[in-house]
């Protein structure tokens, strides 16, 4: 069985979600194969089949387009049958051919499943997989759900209706996929992201032992992340005379990081909350060991991968109680939920934390690395996947 | 006397506080020169002309334009811009005209407004030819300085070469000088400018029942509206009846994420960008103006709302505590607190009118005497005279 997978681009290292998802497939005997915008990583897990060139230049776009064209003629009932759905939806001719030139690497497919890495992916292309006549499935992501449709109302609609199977990272995203008008009658799997233990290092520490507390988040500089809630707790447990230290691991664009260092400044935190930057993945995990308390203060998650390698480490995590996170975090046995988005709230979880005797930390640290084990693990991953598309 | 007086803005469309000083001092009789990057316009008035020094969108107009400065101010200038034309430099070739035009144009002096033009400007600083003075306000001179560390430092070491510093409120003049200061510095505060006669004063004011609140800004992150809306969120939580448009929020999605998070749609009316005669209607409107930035110099919104007569809470950013005294002409919240925020406005529900006539009355003598057309051209012809008299020492 061939699964195609459509991406704006393809995952880089650090997005183990997707490598992981592709090597589990082909470990189980599926062709995989990529749809992307671009692949100036030079990707090659599997294949990739790149969208036709655009060009400011109008000769050289004719010329593209020309040729993209003639480049179909192999699969001109493909074609026919993208122009005909599209036509019943009231596309206008010129969309209609449009469309065709920036998919056309997608009508040339021959898969048997045709799967949008993320909602929005799918939004334009609503048609493509019945035209070639795979099944379309889609993923849902954080992002998808709980914010572009509040900008794009209604923007679903006709996608809910083409869709034959829909893949959820947490019952959280899928019952809110529910609430924007997904029919109830279609097939939806959940299937949590996965860690791989490979990748963790073998001597994890679990215990508070730094002299100074070490904090550590993961998550870009975005204001989903609640990072001004995290600045704020710092600043509360510094006047609580706590010495720490709070490293950030993420990066965001300039505007937002431009935000949070401007809000550490105004606090005079700069020796309390420190900005790593983007890391790699090794280096990331490396920093979450090191530290001695997970800290995750978005104000939604669809699941949240860090949290989740934080817990196979053994780390204490602490995150508010939304989102997919009280399906990743189970509340003080493998973790803590605060239970109102508050930086009072998160700093008195934090200094809760801090009183806790030894054994209570070695039994959530252990509880917590039993549970990603027994039920997160990338063999699981890759055997839901499997029964996913049979 | 007159001056030739050059305007450093970038925009073809500069904001109106800067139209406001660049028309008064047309008609104080200077002569006016806007500087900017966009396409060409007549000017309105005699003395009031707009150079444009080549588009930045726009290459077919940037060619065009730079070869009309070079035949018009400087025949034998043509060569020089014929060779930058050729490079394709955009930047040098924006330089070389403003070169040409400086030239030929010889003014008193050059206000720029913004520092990010100080680059454009360096080689005229450096050759200390014209006396350059700059106004500083806003994001750059208040944030981003000290968030990145090259630009700070990139600042530092122009700011000892300028002339005169115009500031639009005290506490961004010591902003200013955390970035650099000495003895010498010659720096004045010069409020922003209203014309007050086009804001008529609302004599009938009455509070709604349903208490209607509204903020204006751009969805940029000093604005705060986030604040606002867990403010907002509060007031639910203490039953206040109210409703919020925020004027100019839309396309912000964290505003969007977090009214559908507390479920506040059918109150929060998000607007967006509109004329400003639409935002004066709307704001003599509402019941209270609310202001939540994290930083301004001083916001102009507050100002106008104060001449119109609309009541307002603003968080202390910036210059704020210099326009409004707690109580007496508005109320004043700290910043980034949206429980003090809303606490206010749950207080102003329970004011009797009376108390408020009083401080509607109190914000339109504090805006008539500090915030006055002609206060804000005098005050700058005085930094103008002062920075040219040090010029010839």
């Amino acid at each position: 069985m061939t699964i195609g997978i459509v991406l704006a681009k393809p995952p880089g290292y650090t997005e183990t979600f997707f490598r992981s998802k592709i090597k589990g497939l082909q470990e189980k005997g599926f062709k995989v194969n990529l749809y992307c915008q671009e692949n100036e990583i030079g990707f090659d897990l599997c294949p990739v089949y790149t969208r036709p060139p655009l060009s400011k230049n109008p000769a050289l776009q004719i010329f593209h387009t020309l040729f993209t064209y003639i480049g179909l003629v192999g699969s001109l009932n493909n074609v026919r049958r993208f122009i005909s759905f599209e036509k019943k939806e009231g596309t206008t001719l010129s969309k209609i051919l449009k469309k065709i030139y920036l998919n056309s690497h997608m009508l040339k497919a021959e898969v048997d499943w045709l799967h949008f890495g993320f909602a929005t992916m799918a939004l334009e292309r609503e048609c493509i997989a019945e035209a070639i006549g795979a099944k379309m499935a889609v993923s849902f992501r954080g992002f998808d759900i709980d914010v572009y449709p509040l900008k794009n109302p209604g923007c679903y609609q006709l996608f809910w209706k083409k869709v034959d199977k829909v893949h959820a990272i947490s019952e959280y995203l899928l019952n809110k996929a529910m609430h924007l008008g997904l029919p109830k009658e279609k097939p939806a799997e959940i299937i949590h992201p996965a860690v791989n233990p490979v990748m963790l290092p073998k001597f994890s520490r679990s215990r508070i032992k730094n002299d100074k507390l070490k904090l550590i988040t993961v998550a870009r500089l975005h204001w989903i992340k609640g990072m001004d809630i995290l600045i704020a707790a710092a600043e509360i447990l510094r006047e609580k005379n706590i010495e720490f230290e709070w490293l950030i691991a993420g990066a965001g664009d300039k505007k937002e990081e431009e935000r949070y260092r401007f809000h550490v400044y105004e606090k005079k935190l700069e020796k309390h909350v420190v900005f790593l930057g983007a890391l790699s993945h090794a280096q990331t995990i490396q920093n979450i060991n090191d530290a001695d308390i997970y800290v995750q203060t978005s104000l939604s998650e669809g699941f949240c991968n860090a949290v989740l390698e934080a817990q196979a480490l053994g780390k204490i995590c602490i995150a508010f109680s939304v989102g997919g996170l009280p399906e990743n975090i189970e509340n003080e046995k493998s973790g803590l939920l605060v239970d109102s988005l508050s930086a009072e709230k998160l700093a008195i979880k934090i200094t809760e934390v801090l009183a806790f005797p030894a054994s209570k930390l070695s039994n959530y640290s252990e509880y917590a690395v039993r549970r990603v084990k027994d039920n997160f693990s990338t063999d699981m991953q890759s055997t839901s996947f499997q029964r996913f598309y049979e | 006397m007159p001056l030739k007086i050059i305007i450093f803005e970038g925009s073809l469309q500069p904001p109106v506080f800067i139209r406001r000083l660049m028309e008064g001092l047309a008609e104080e009789g200077h002569h006016i020169y806007l500087l900017h990057f966009g396409g060409n316009i007549s000017s309105s008035k005699e003395n009031l002309k707009y150079l444009s020094l080549g588009s930045s969108q726009n290459n077919i107009q940037l060619i065009f334009q730079s070869l009309k400065i070079a035949f018009e101010y400087n025949i034998f200038a043509t060569f020089s811009t014929l060779k930058k034309i050729v490079l394709g430099n955009r930047k040098n070739l924006q330089k070389r005209n403003l070169e040409v035009l400086l030239n030929e144009l010889e003014p008193d002096l050059i206000h720029v407004q913004w520092p990010v033009l100080l680059e454009v400007l360096e080689e005229v600083i450096n050759e200390r030819k014209y006396p350059v003075v700059l106004s500083q306000r806003g994001y750059q001179i208040n944030v981003k300085p000290f968030v990145n560390n090259s630009y700070f430092q990139k600042l530092s070491s122009i700011f000892p070469k300028l002339s005169g510093f115009h500031s639009v409120s005290k506490a961004i003049s010591q902003e200013g000088d955390k970035i650099w200061n000495s003895p010498a510095k010659l720096d004045e505060v010069v409020y922003t400018g209203l014309d007050l006669q086009s804001f008529q004063f609302q004599e009938n004011y009455s509070r709604n029942e349903k208490l209607k609140l509204i903020t204006v800004g751009r969805p940029h992150w000093k604005k705060g509206l986030h604040d606002a809306i867990h403010a907002c969120a509060i007031l639910v939580k203490k039953d206040v009846e109210f409703e919020i448009t925020i004027v100019g929020g839309k396309g912000n999605e964290e505003i969007l994420f977090l009214t559908n998070m507390y479920h506040l749609e059918e109150r929060v009316n998000i607007l967006g960008k509109l004329p400003q005669k639409k935002v004066y209607e709307l704001m003599t409107e509402a019941d209270l103006l609310i202001v939540s930035s994290l930083e301004e110099g001083i916001p102009n919104v507050l100002v106008e709302a104060m001449a119109l007569g609309i009541p307002v809470i603003s968080t202390s950013c910036g210059g704020v505590e210099e326009l409004i005294d707690h109580a007496r002409e508005g109320w004043v919240v700290p910043t980034r607190d949206p429980a003090a925020l809303a606490a206010q406005i749950e207080f102003f529900t329970a004011l009797p009118e009376g108390s408020i006539e009083i401080v509607r009355r109190a914000a339109r003598e504090k805006v008539e005497e500090q915030h006055s057309n002609d206060q804000m051209i005098r005050g700058m012809e005085s930094l103008y005279k002062k920075v040219l008299q040090r010029s010839k020492v």
